[in-house]
């Protein structure tokens, strides 16, 4: 089944338009999170941060950088069916499926780490901000990581070439995306 | 995600091999048979919601038994209920519990339930497709999901009444910490509400880019119908308000089964004990994030009956409307502002009265845009030739219905008259007047208009009449009375108002609100009748029944998959009616020069 | 935008060369990374806490507009989707600037400031002005 480019009243094609509007949703939804953790973090007397140590910086700054390369690694991706390039394009995508399961193996270490450290969901409202802000955020990256292998089997196939590539485009929005919430969850969440 | 052009669903279908019923009907990605499906499930939603608060009225009638009440010698209706509901209505008279489940019930059905996948998915997915002449929506398969994400939220919402401890009893608002100490239902309302919402987006991202994208050649956004901008705006304000809804509802979710305190102050007290959470979370939190969402959520039950009343007053005055660009700039506006008015919901929550003031800065503001629509509507009648016929007169009725509702709003949105007012039935009398008389007189509108494309056949006009008096009437007898009561102090949520002293002298109007209220449903008996019977009855009709211009007229009355024989082209805007010199008193957008 | 547009740059013509734009992905990868590491260590350096706040969110701003700039794409989109993602933004910044003066202060941070007005509202009047008590401040 052809993908043909589609002749649209915005000149944007109508899956790069619908995952821009879906992007446009996630970040009132992470935003909504991010809000009520800053809101709680500056105005509750109870908000209490652990220390430094027990956040565990220097793992999760290589977590960060994982994801970072994850992300370019997409990008390089779509270079390559744009080039025509199969090989290179499949070779990229599996490094960005890479990244992506690095960063979540990490973070299964992280969590069964802090929560036998005594930051669990329940112990306080860091804990509990801590995990579902990045709980949510791994369900995302468990969603890309879908995705990704949905885009390098296709690809495998043979569904792209350098005139008909959208699905890559698209998918490649999403796991930019998923990149950003994580640049700005570290910060927040270990730094500050 | 398919791209404009390869739509397998529509098109492929429609050629030459016959589709199995399941796919035809059930899981059929036609945005028209999607949109009946909305149409037929938001009415029974609609009539399940009104059901419950017929039983509501039926309690605040005569809330506890007079001195002479005699258990033995029941009257018809009391010993039926208390036949149905031996546990929640003994001897009729409903158990406090019983009357908080059906009220939050009721909002939260009446709301996502009904009003809006009505007004939005309903009409929005049959009409708007066909109004800007494409073959179908931009994400079929998409569409197909929303609705059953929709009916599978609305199922497990539903099935809350037979959770252990029933239905959700918060209120559709579900204010912490008491939403989240609630019994088991409410948890069923957090999930259901997650899933209508993924249903929401699903059709939000469907409608926007369905409309920038796919409009036919010549159908600029300035020749769009005032309708699809209703449908835009309104699309939009979910896709971005729904999502921080869906956040609060997670923190609520896991407040109630993961033992977190978002939502919990420190040291709370909860039933002579200290509640044994870490704490440190705010109430008002909740509240914050909730109105966020369900402030531009009263303008997606607006907006939608806006266009609709525009299209059929167009329509039956035979003259362009009055300022198109106002009207469209005003919609858009109107948007804008929903998001930042969302805390003179929360006047009375102990909020810093600075903030409050910006609120009711806000508010006030608000109102003009609203005034401006309402008036270009009530201009657009001016100088016309008015045909009165069933969907115009609910079109007509809905401009000083809504002047009411609205006019209502501003002694509410002004922080020193809102402390009398805030959480009485002065409150449910504005509302209730802009979605009831106002949103949901101008969706029944919109249905009695647009059946002929839909089914092929026009609604009967003589019940369709009978159906608009028995509604209009009765709905003022409902909801005026609850502002008199409201400035009297009655407070909302309450099953025996007549416990507090200060109601006795409004409790009169009760029972009047009572009747009025059996009125209107037996009023609704003539369009349930005439819905069914006119699609085997009714008076045939060819494709543009109505001699209107938009492109929805365009194409067989129902259009067939793919709705147009080939890809119209317009020439003109939407509404050249009476145009001085045409041989017609209407020239279609898409008839040639 | 009445004329339907092709979309797509590059749009029916095969395969085109990327290798500038590989390497601009890559510079972009080096800010990133050094931005990464800019921020954990004055993170360490254990700057007051509202210095410390706005540098991070500055660094982090950064790091945000060149993934959506360059590996988005956003520098080539039209208005429609650039400004989409700025209301988006600005929406999310007016919940957290609307909500914080409500929930956002510390109380006991609260309660100081007040007591400390109610100090310097009875020094300023000190001796009492006749006929009346200190006046009660807040």
């Amino acid at each position: 089944m052809s993908t043909a480019i589609a002749e649209t009243n915005t000149g944007i094609s109508n899956a790069k338009l619908g995952i821009w509007s879906f992007l446009a949703s996630e970040i009132m939804l992470f935003g909504g999170l991010i809000s009520a953790y800053v809101i709680l973090r500056s105005g509750s007397a109870h908000m209490v941060m652990p220390p430094r140590s027990m956040m565990g910086v220097p793992l999760a700054t290589f977590n960060t950088f994982a994801l970072i390369t994850s992300s370019v690694t997409m990008v390089l991706a779509l270079a390559a069916i744009q080039e025509g390039n199969i090989e290179k394009f499949k070779r990229w995508i599996l490094c960005t499926i890479g990244g992506g399961v690095i960063f979540l193996a990490v973070k299964a270490y992280e969590y069964q780490h802090k929560w036998h450290e005594g930051i669990t969901l329940s112990s306080n409202l860091f804990g509990s901000f801590y995990y579902t802000l990045t709980g949510l955020h791994v369900i995302h990256v468990i969603g890309g990581l879908g995705l990704m292998t949905y885009i390098f089997v296709a690809g495998s196939r043979g569904r792209f070439t350098p005139d008909s590539h959208d699905r890559v485009e698209c998918a490649g929005l999403y796991w930019h995306f998923v990149d950003l919430v994580w640049v700005i969850l570290f910060p927040i969440l270990y730094l500050l | 995600m398919t791209d404009a052009h390869a739509h397998g669903g529509a098109h492929a279908h429609g050629h030459g091999e016959p589709q199995g019923f399941i796919w035809k009907y059930v899981f059929s990605v036609d945005h028209k048979v999607i949109g009946i499906q909305y149409l037929i499930t938001s009415l029974l939603f609609l009539l399940i919601g009104f059901t419950m608060m017929l039983l509501m009225r039926w309690q605040l009638a005569v809330p506890t038994p007079a001195d002479d009440f005699d258990p033995e010698k029941l009257g018809m209706i009391r010993s039926l209920l208390n036949w149905i509901f031996p546990e929640s209505m003994p001897f009729g008279f409903m158990d406090p519990v019983f009357y908080n489940q059906l009220g939050a019930m009721h909002g939260t059905i009446m709301i996502f339930l009904g009003v809006v996948p009505l007004g939005v998915a309903a009409f929005g997915n049959y009409v708007m497709p066909l109004q800007i002449g494409a073959p179908d929506m931009a994400f079929p398969r998409l569409n197909m999901m929303s609705y059953w994400t929709y009916l599978v939220g609305g199922i497990v919402i539903m099935s809350s009444f037979l959770a252990d401890g029933g239905a959700p009893q918060s209120g559709w608002t579900s204010y912490a910490p008491l939403s989240v100490v609630a019994p088991a239902g409410q948890t069923y309302w957090l999930i259901g509400m997650v899933i209508i919402i993924t249903s929401s987006l699903f059709g939000a991202i469907n409608f926007i880019v369905t409309t920038l994208n796919m409009r036919a050649k010549g159908l600029t956004l300035g020749r769009m119908p005032v309708f699809c901008w209703a449908q835009l705006v309104t699309a939009v304000l979910l896709l971005l308000a729904f999502p921080v809804l869906e956040a609060g509802a997670i923190l609520q979710l896991l407040d109630r089964v993961a033992g977190t305190s978002f939502y919990i102050p420190k040291d709370m007290i909860y039933g002579a004990t200290v509640f044994p959470r870490a704490g440190g979370g705010s109430p008002i939190l909740w509240q914050h994030l909730f109105w966020f969402l369900a402030h531009p959520e009263v303008y997606v039950l607006l907006l939608p009956a806006m266009g609709i009343v525009a299209e059929i007053i167009a329509t039956n005055t035979r003259k362009p409307l009055f300022g198109y660009k106002e009207l469209v700039g005003s919609m858009i506006v109107i948007g804008i502002l929903s998001f930042v008015v969302w805390a003179h919901h929360m006047f009375l929550s102990g909020m810093r009265t600075s903030l409050a003031n910006l609120f009711v800065t806000t508010t006030m503001t608000i109102s003009i845009p609203s005034v401006a629509v309402l008036t270009c509507l009530l201009l657009s009648l001016r100088g016309g030739t008015i045909r009165y016929n069933t969907p115009m007169l609910f079109a007509l009725a809905f401009l000083p219905m809504f002047g009411i509702g609205g006019l209502t709003g501003l002694p509410l949105g002004f922080a020193p008259t809102d402390m009398h007012l805030h959480d009485t039935y002065y409150v449910i009398g504005h509302f209730h007047y802009v979605v009831a008389p106002g949103s949901l007189i101008a969706l029944l509108g919109g249905t009695y208009y647009w059946y002929p494309k839909m089914f092929g056949r026009k609604m009967n006009e003589t019940l369709g009449k009978v159906h608009f008096w028995m509604t209009v009437i009765p709905m003022n007898f409902v909801f005026f009375p609850m502002l008199i009561q409201g400035m009297y102090g009655m407070q909302r949520r309450l099953a025996t108002p007549t416990d507090q002293w200060h109601n006795l002298p409004v409790q009169g109007w009760s029972m009047m609100i009572g009747i009025a209220a059996a009125v209107l449903m037996v009023g609704q008996l003539p369009f349930l009748f005439n819905f069914v019977w006119s699609l085997k009855n009714g008076e045939k009709v060819g494709e543009n029944p109505w001699n209107a211009t938009t492109l929805e007229w365009a194409c067989p009355s129902p259009p067939p998959h793919g709705n147009f024989a080939k890809e119209p082209e317009v020439f003109r805007g939407p509404y050249e009616y009476s145009v001085p010199g045409h041989k017609t008193d209407y020239w279609p957008q898409d008839e040639a020069a | 935008m009445s004329s339907k547009v092709s979309q797509g740059a590059g749009a029916h013509h095969g395969p085109i060369d990327k290798s500038d734009e590989v390497r601009t992905y890559l510079i972009i990868f080096g800010c990133l990374a050094v931005l990464t590491l800019l921020t954990v260590g004055v993170a360490y350096m254990n700057l007051p806490h509202a210095a410390g706040v706005v540098i991070a969110l500055v660094i982090a701003a950064a790091k945000v507009f060149l993934i959506g700039s360059f590996f988005m794409h956003l520098r080539g989109e039209g208005r429609l989707i650039n400004w989409s993602v700025a209301v988006c933004c600005t929406l999310i910044l007016i919940l957290i600037l609307f909500v914080l003066p409500d929930l956002g202060i510390h109380p006991l941070e609260e309660a100081a400031r007040n007591a400390l007005h109610e100090l310097e509202a009875q020094h300023a009047h000190y001796p009492a002005t006749p006929g009346g008590a200190a006046p009660a401040g807040h």
